[in-house]
């Protein structure tokens, strides 16, 4: 069976103003199942934006191929069947809304697809429902909270009836509430919705969601498995990622000589072992 | 005192059918050279707060007064601008020039500094910033998440304020990003001697630099001191619908497990170091056997 997403050999550079070619992705490879929860995690400059951008054509590879589900996003007259497969989501909640009341906004993609009237309404209110915005499909857009508004932008997407939605830093702009929100709304999407989630992140905590990491390092793929693999490497936390704060201490104590045989994550889990060691 | 707030109430859509309050019952006063995290809810009135201390919302009840002068004189708000520098939330949206020194520059030369002061000062931030020499003629829209961030803060910089307020300096930016922008920000406390007001929705990192603490709750000042009272004071800081940071947490659980624990350390290598000393301090030392 072939992966629903597919990287093969893919390079990809940025041109600077004064011509100078600077490479953001080089020589990539690596394949993307139908259902998968994959998080791509980058520092900045990492290449990590570039990557999901190559998934539904917003980048054309310089070198090699992106295919989904058997596409090539080179081939221009199958770019919009590939968009409406795998939707994206940006970071800033205030740049991806386009009408002032949030059912219009959702109605937004199936009307250009040219669906019933009926259909359509069909359509949003189980867009709606399922990002749990149901109640305020009346409102305007402007007066939602930004995690509000991420999740209407997500109800946009699913209208669209896509496999595959890429999530570019969702909740970086968000507060604590609406990034709970968006995080809770990505996983039903994935674990009921059976939709492939690509999420890309430089929060360890989102990460650990996923079935499946890639960490990305100037340009290349310095890590691919499961998050819990990932916890076990030492240069992980020295790399400058937002760890959760008792993971880093479970770290910073392990370094002090403290044996502490797996990693531990929660308040309960830290108070419990430690008292184990008085 | 640099900044006195008195009975100050703010009302968005004031006498239309859209009030809403924002603010009420504000008071305080802040001293030169302190550097103050401001910390609530998303619409406790953080933003409003700090928007009014350089004037660009004026109270409909009681005063702002910034250096002696109230912000309620429309002819003198130039020089409340000047002394209290504002940055907002994505600062880079507002980056507009041609490049990145004219961007910089804008704010000096509209305060009507000679060309030569002007250049002495974009030279001066830049150097504060870590913003290097041969990205000034670049477009500002060619530089990276954070470079751009930098830029924006160093065109407020440049007006030489003495007191710099920043509406969530690092949001969006990645660790590294962060941890530059907010080593920046304390050195500017530091050396340079600002007097800095923070506010973020990261208690982590308000936590881990300011000294004084003001948590705002449905539009009023719900605590307003030393860090230490509300940080060590979990039910506190709950109670204003703010989650503690986990360490916090911990470092309180631990207190009540009898782990010695004096003062609260707010960096995750201290508490490892206060815990190790702990946990040390069961095991027989080595050089105690004789």
């Amino acid at each position: 069976m072939s992966a629903f997403i597919e990287f093969k050999n893919v390079s990809f550079s940025y041109t600077s103003s004064d011509g100078r070619k600077n490479p953001a992705l080089i020589d990539i490879n690596l394949k993307i199942e139908k259902g998968e929860f994959v998080s791509v995690l980058g520092l900045n400059g990492s290449g990590k934006s570039t990557f999901a951008k190559l998934i539904n054509g917003l980048l054309i590879p310089e070198k090699g191929d992106v295919l989904v589900d058997g596409m090539n996003t080179k081939d221009v007259s199958q770019i919009w069947e590939i968009r409406r497969k795998c939707g994206y989501i940006f970071q800033n909640p205030d740049n991806q809304l386009v009408a002032s009341i949030v059912e219009e906004d959702v109605a937004f993609g199936p009307e250009n697809l040219g669906f019933e009237r009926q259909e359509i309404i069909k359509i949003v209110n189980e867009a709606l429902e399922i990002v749990e915005m149901i109640e305020y499909k009346n409102h305007a857009t402007y007066k939602l909270s930004g995690g509000q508004k991420q999740r209407v932008a997500i109800a946009g997407i699913l209208a669209m009836k896509p496999e595959c939605i890429i999530l570019d830093e969702p909740t970086s702009m968000l507060d604590p509430k609406g990034r709970k929100e968006v995080i809770s709304t990505i996983l039903r999407l994935n674990r009921e919705e059976k939709k492939t989630i690509v999420l890309v992140t430089h929060n360890i905590d989102e990460m650990m969601y996923s079935h499946k990491v890639v960490v990305l390092e100037s340009g290349k793929v310095k890590y691919m498995g499961s998050p819990q693999e990932l916890l076990k490497l030492d240069w992980f936390y020295e790399m400058g990622f937002d760890m959760p704060q008792i993971l880093k201490l479970s770290y910073e104590l392990k370094k002090r000589g403290i044996n502490i045989d797996k990693e531990i994550w929660t308040v309960d889990e830290m108070e419990r072992f430690l008292c184990s060691l008085r | 005192m640099f900044i006195e707030m008195r009975d100050v109430e703010f009302v968005y859509g004031y006498k239309t059918s859209f009030e809403k309050k924002a603010l009420s019952n504000v008071n305080l006063t802040i001293s030169k050279g302190e550097f103050i995290g401001i910390i609530g809810k998303t619409g406790s009135g953080k933003s409003t707060l700090v928007q009014l201390m350089n004037g660009l919302l004026i109270p409909q009840r009681g005063d702002v007064i910034v250096d002696g002068i109230n912000t309620k004189e429309k002819k003198k708000v130039k020089e409340i601008r000047k002394r209290v520098g504002l940055v907002f939330q994505y600062p880079e949206y507002q980056l507009f020039e041609e490049t990145v020194y004219e961007d910089i520059a804008f704010g000096p030369k509209n305060l009507g500094f000679s060309d030569d002061e002007v250049d002495k000062r974009v030279k001066e931030v830049c150097e504060l910033l870590e913003i290097p020499q041969n990205i000034l003629e670049k477009s500002p829209f060619e530089l990276s998440g954070g470079q751009k961030r930098r830029v924006a803060i160093a065109g407020i910089l440049a007006m030489d304020p003495e007191c710099l307020i920043l509406d969530e300096p690092t949001a969006g930016l990645d660790m590294r990003g962060r941890r530059r922008i907010f080593n920046i920000i304390e050195r500017l406390h530091r050396e340079v001697k600002k007097t800095i007001i923070l506010i973020s929705h990261n208690l982590e990192d308000v936590a881990a630099l300011c000294e004084r603490v003001i948590v705002l709750n449905n539009g009023k000042i719900y605590f307003d001191g030393p860090k230490h009272e509300i940080f060590e004071n979990i039910q506190l800081l709950e109670k204003s619908g703010l989650i503690a940071p986990d360490i916090l947490y911990l470092q309180y659980r631990l207190k009540m497990r009898g782990f010695k624990i004096e003062r609260f350390e707010y960096k995750v290598e201290n508490v490892a170091d206060m815990i190790v000393r702990n946990i040390a301090g069961n095991i027989p030392k080595e050089g105690g056997k004789v």
